[in-house]
This record gives C-alpha cells, sequence and structure tokens, in this order.
C-alpha cells in the first residue's frame, strides 16, 4: 500500500494552501510576499496563512474559563454560579458533545468530536472545596461521556461499563472540586485513544482555596490530529491549530508573572514536551502545590499529564516556544511569546 | 363574425374569453398564499432570521396553511437540518452557509407539533402551534 511520511504529507498540504494562496494573489491583482516565502520554501517554518477564527480564536481561548469569552447572556446559558452559605461556590456547567469539522491547519478540516463545539473544549475552573455540577448533553452520532480526574464517587466517572452515554441522552456530574491543582476531563468511552483524538478533552483548573500569586494566567493543552487515521499524528499543535501563536504570538508584558496550565492530551505518541527560549520557568506538577519544585526550560509529558509552569520575562522581543520533539515542532507545534515593556505609569 | 355559419356578436365573444381566463386563474386566487419562514442555525439553535435572539422559536401557523419554510446554517463545520417528523417532512443536510427549503401543508386540526434538527434534536427542537 501507497503510504507518505508524515512531514511529506505537511508539505504537500503546505504547498497546495500556499498555491492557494498565490492563486489568490493573482485573481485580486496583488503581488504580496507570498511568492518570496516559496524561493526558499524549506527554511519557512510553519503553515502559510491562517485558519478561519470565527468558529475557534486559540488566542481567546488562551486566557478564558468557565465561559467568561461569552457575554453576559449568552454565557448564562453555560455557566452558573451561586454561593453557598459556607462561602464556597455552586458551579453549574452546560457541556455538550457535537460532531464538528474543525479547521487545524489552512484549509485542513478535521471531522472532529468536540465538547460545545470547540477542541479542546472549554476550560473549567473552580475552587477547592466548591461543587461543580455538569449537565452533559450528547448531540454527537455516538456514545460519549465526561471523565473528569480528581477525588469523586464512582457512579460519577463516566468510564465504567454502562457509563456512556448515548446520542439523544443527558446526564448531570457532580462532585466536590477536590484537590486543588491542574487537571483535565475527557470522554472515556471506548475505543477510548479514538474517542480523546476526535477531541473529547479540556482542562479542569481547582484553584487552591488561598488562591496563588496574581499573574498573566494562560491554558496551553499540547494536542495533535492523526488527519488519515492510520494511528500516526500529522499535525501538532498547541490548543489545536497549527503555528496558530507563530502567526498570532502571545503578548505578554516583560517583569510580569506568567502563569501557564499545561496539559498533555496528545494520543498515540506516548509523551510531549514544551521548551521555552531565552528563558528558564518554574514547574508545580500537577499544580497539587503552592510551590514549585523545580527549574528548567524543556519539559516533558506524559499523555494525560500536566503541569503548570511560572516565569517572569526580563526582556523585551519575541520567545519561541515549541515541543523539544523536533517532528512536533515542525508539524505545528510552535510557537511565540511576544514580551512588551510594561507601560510607564 | 361568425361560428360554424352562425352570426355571434363580438361582445358575446369577448364574455366568453374573461370567463375562460377567470376559470383557469380561479383556483390561483382562491388559494391562501404561502406563509415563508426563514429560519437560521447556529450556536446550535434555531432563531428566525427577524429575530436572532430567541433560541427555537414558537412557529404560528394557520390549520390548513401552505408553509415554505427555509433553513440556512450559519454553524461552520456543523451539519443541520430541519424537520417536522409528524409530516415526514425536512431539508437536506446543510453544511455551513447552505439553505434548503420545505414546504408543507399544516394540518387542518389545531395542536402543536414538534420541529427539530434531527442530528442534534436533543437541543435543536421547538414547536410549531396550529391555531
Amino acid at each position: 500500500m501507497w503510504t507518505m511520511s508524515r512531514r511529506g504529507w505537511l508539505q504537500a498540504t503546505g504547498l497546495a494552501s500556499l498555491s492557494g494562496s498565490l492563486l489568490g494573489a493573482k485573481l485580486s491583482g496583488q503581488t504580496a510576499g507570498q511568492g518570496r516565502h516559496q524561493a526558499h520554501g524549506s527554511h519557512v517554518m510553519g503553515t502559510v496563512g491562517t485558519p478561519s477564527l470565527d468558529a475557534f480564536n486559540p488566542t481567546t481561548f488562551l486566557r478564558n474559563w468557565n465561559f467568561s469569552e461569552l457575554e453576559p447572556d449568552a454565557r448564562a446559558k453555560f455557566y452558573k454560579e451561586t454561593p453557598r452559605p459556607d462561602g464556597t461556590m455552586l458551579r453549574e456547567y452546560e457541556i455538550y458533545a457535537v460532531d464538528r469539522d474543525i479547521e487545524i491547519a489552512p484549509g485542513l478540516f478535521f471531522p472532529a468530536w468536540t465538547y460545545n463545539g470547540q477542541v479542546p473544549g472549554p476550560t473549567i475552573r473552580a475552587t477547592e472545596g466548591d461543587r461543580v455540577k455538569v449537565t452533559f448533553r450528547n448531540s454527537g452520532s455516538h456514545p460519549h461521556s465526561i471523565h473528569f480526574h480528581g477525588w469523586h464517587m464512582p457512579a460519577m466517572d463516566g468510564a465504567l461499563p454502562g457509563q456512556e452515554v448515548f446520542p439523544g441522552e443527558t446526564f448531570v456530574y457532580e462532585f466536590d472540586a477536590d484537590p486543588f491543582g491542574l487537571h483535565l476531563y475527557h470522554c472515556h468511552t471506548v475505543p477510548l485513544k479514538r474517542h480523546i483524538h476526535k477531541g473529547l478533552y479540556g482542562t479542569f483548573i481547582i484553584d487552591p482555596r488561598e488562591g496563588r500569586a496574581p499573574a498573566d494566567e494562560m491554558v496551553m493543552v499540547m494536542n495533535a490530529f492523526d488527519t488519515n487515521f492510520d494511528v500516526e499524528n500529522e499535525v501538532y499543535a498547541a490548543n489545536t491549530v497549527a503555528n496558530a501563536y507563530m502567526h498570532e504570538p502571545i503578548r505578554v508584558t516583560v517583569g510580569r508573572l506568567v502563569r501557564i496550565y499545561l496539559v498533555n492530551l496528545t494520543e498515540f505518541d506516548p509523551i510531549n514536551s514544551m521548551h521555552t527560549h531565552g528563558m528558564f520557568f518554574d514547574v508545580i506538577r500537577t499544580g497539587t502545590a503552592l510551590t514549585p519544585s523545580e527549574r528548567t526550560d524543556t519539559l516533558m509529558l506524559c499523555q494525560g499529564e500536566r503541569a503548570i509552569l511560572e516565569t517572569t520575562f526580563r526582556y523585551p522581543g519575541d520567545f519561541m516556544f515549541h515541543a523539544h520533539q523536533s517532528e512536533f515542532a515542525e508539524l505545528g507545534w510552535m510557537g511565540l511569546f511576544r514580551a512588551e515593556a510594561a507601560p510607564a505609569t | 363574425m361568425s361560428i360554424l355559419g352562425k352570426r355571434v356578436p363580438l361582445r358575446a365573444i369577448a364574455a366568453m374569453a374573461v370567463l375562460m381566463i377567470l376559470a383557469v386563474l380561479a383556483p390561483a386566487l382562491s388559494k391562501t398564499p404561502t406563509r415563508e419562514i426563514t429560519l437560521v442555525a447556529k450556536g446550535m439553535a434555531f432563531y428566525l432570521d427577524s429575530d436572532l435572539k430567541t433560541p427555537n422559536p414558537t412557529l404560528d401557523i394557520k390549520a390548513g396553511e401552505r408553509v415554505r419554510i427555509t433553513l440556512r446554517n450559519q454553524e461552520r463545520g456543523i451539519i443541520h437540518d430541519f424537520a417536522v417528523p409528524v409530516l415526514k417532512k425536512s431539508v437536506d443536510q446543510l453544511g455551513w452557509n447552505e439553505s434548503d427549503q420545505v414546504t408543507f401543508t399544516a394540518p387542518k386540526r389545531p395542536g402543536t407539533y414538534q420541529y427539530e434538527c434531527q442530528p442534534h434534536r436533543l437541543m435543536m427542537r421547538g414547536t410549531i402551534r396550529i391555531y
């Protein structure tokens, strides 16, 4: 059977999108920079152009949780918080599964299974001791579930036999937010690797009661896509869209603490990693401590593993970050921080 | 003027012609006009294109009325349709930015009927009220 190397495959699609751009440029009478790229195409890192952002915007996803990106009345449909007498919150979420074609690289659509139409699913964030109640509606074409990491009773696990939620059915998951840390949620219906890989996963943050130091916080989910169903990934990313943060660098401020909630939800490849240029960061593994346990510039995470990364930018300018598996980096898992001096006060 | 050798006044011929035209037009004129409803699918809900705030609106339709419903799918990447199961009527499954229409005669008896998006009937469904 004819097979194509993974890199060859991305180059082919990259070329296709490049020629598409050239054609577009010609048609609109522009002679913009695309042609120059082609002359030394082998040196170009990343994709040409960007996907449509109206279905999923990686920059918006980065710094939003509990549907904070939505207008208040739209948000109210998916998230409600009610203070409880003991000072904790009841946090109620509406999560649904739906099949959706998502654009993971310019012009490249992946037939995903999603939570709330997006991959990764919405970030859920509670404080230690809160009650979390998630109404899950399966509007997808297959049985699904939500399996949350954290303390909960078996009935709330979503993974045991008989706990799959069939299309058209609803289930309510309810548990206390415990322990504080950086967790995840994902579908636990068999075949598991397919259900996760198709896009059914998200980040679940539980803040410590006493809170953490104020910081510029962001969520990065390392993920990948097997676009031809050969049990190997062809496209890698932080937050789904290959090279999204190369095209739109993550803006940060020199001297301000940055906290990254990093979750590995890559399937098929046993590990993934994050490496930052020109800096080191502190690591709180699984987020279950208040103080970091190590300092590094390259962190390896197994499937389902996660860590909180903290750093403070010293210098203004662009700083790359990417998987230190060079192959993943070149297949989309690469981005830029753009550090700017703090505004004068 | 003569027809089959008999003289017929022009006025009578003109009257006949008018009657014949009316006879052809009459059924069309007597029919109630078709009610046009345009729906938009977005954010896992139906909306009237004239009211993008109310999800899955109730559609009020007269008993026996002809109805043409147009659905436009404005949700990128998700397939939607519009169906009235009890009438076995539906539009095609639509991709992003596609539209289709379905025409039907409302039931003669007042009552309520469900409409739905067949792949997403758990979330995308509403009521047709026949009055």
